[in-house]
């Protein structure tokens, strides 16, 4: 029997500035976690991730990061992908303040 | 104070012309990131977990009141107007953009600084305590030694440093180990 599939967002950093970003259902790059496409399917995450790393003049380094659905759209499941989300975490000086 | 020779100064001013070009091609697309990925590290400048972070070498961990004041500038002008300053007395600056690091970089070459083997396998930088040679309670002044030292395993920049005998005084490793280039 095939383990189910854990759900993913399409994550990577920006390649001008190297700030994280994720994939969205309509093809935007947003620095913003819940606004990124929740793939609850495997061939479709693999697809998005092509589609992801080929933009190549756009981001560095896409993969795919675990996550689950949530109140306003998709939330980390891991707490690297969490830090990513906020920025660092020993006082607001990442995107906690840039975005404030 | 560490300072550079003339073929020093030559070497790090060809190499931020250098990295100016790769910076170029990378943002156009002739180099791939795995292409890019080594020339990057390779001039101190890393994509970590939240953004890019240029580290800059200060030998020593000594520094003149014109360099200090040109970190200032950088981290005032490319940077969030801040630096973090490392557990081996360099420091690093975590948000620069990548078309502003050779700007970074020709700025830190203009006050004889680089970001030169500051990232890899490398002898990152000899240091000693801050104090040394002028603490009146201390029993031998380490300043030379890090000044004998250093030049041994970091200059000149970018050249292949030699093997280096670490003698470790703890009871589990009582013997040299021999380290390639750390």
């Amino acid at each position: 029997m095939s383990r189910r599939f854990t759900p993913k967002v399409v994550t990577a950093n920006r390649l001008r500035e190297g700030d994280v970003v994720y994939l969205t259902a309509d093809d935007r790059w947003s620095p913003f976690h819940h606004e990124a496409e929740l793939i609850e399917d495997e061939a479709h995450a693999q697809m998005r991730l092509l589609h992801a790393s080929a933009q190549k003049l756009v981001v560095v380094g896409a993969y795919l990061a675990d996550a689950k659905a949530g109140a306003n759209g998709p939330e980390p499941t891991h707490f690297r992908e969490e830090f990513r989300t906020l920025g660092p975490s020993n006082y607001n000086h990442g995107k906690q303040a840039d975005y404030a | 104070m560490y300072s550079y020779s003339e073929f020093d100064e030559a070497f790090v001013r060809e190499r931020v012309a250098q990295f100016t070009s790769q910076v170029e091609r990378r943002l156009d697309g002739s180099l791939t990131e795995d292409e890019f990925r080594p020339l990057r590290l390779m001039n101190g400048l890393y994509l970590q977990l939240h953004a890019y972070m240029l580290r800059v070498a200060i030998p020593y961990g000594t520094i003149n009141p014109r360099q200090m004041r040109q970190l200032a500038y950088i981290a005032q002008t490319w940077d969030k107007g801040y630096g973090h300053f490392t557990t081996r007395q360099n420091i690093q600056f975590n948000w620069p953009k990548l078309e502003d690091v050779p700007k970074m970089l020709q700025a830190l070459a203009d006050v004889g600084m680089h970001a030169i083997q500051t990232s890899g396998n490398c002898v990152r930088n000899v240091t000693a305590d801050h104090s040394a040679g002028a603490a009146a309670d201390e029993i031998s002044d380490s300043a030379p030694c890090r000044r004998t030292g250093l030049p041994q395993v970091y200059r000149p920049p970018g050249i292949p440093v030699p093997a280096l005998q670490v003698q470790d005084s703890s009871p589990r490793a009582e013997r040299p180990r021999r380290h390639p280039r750390a």
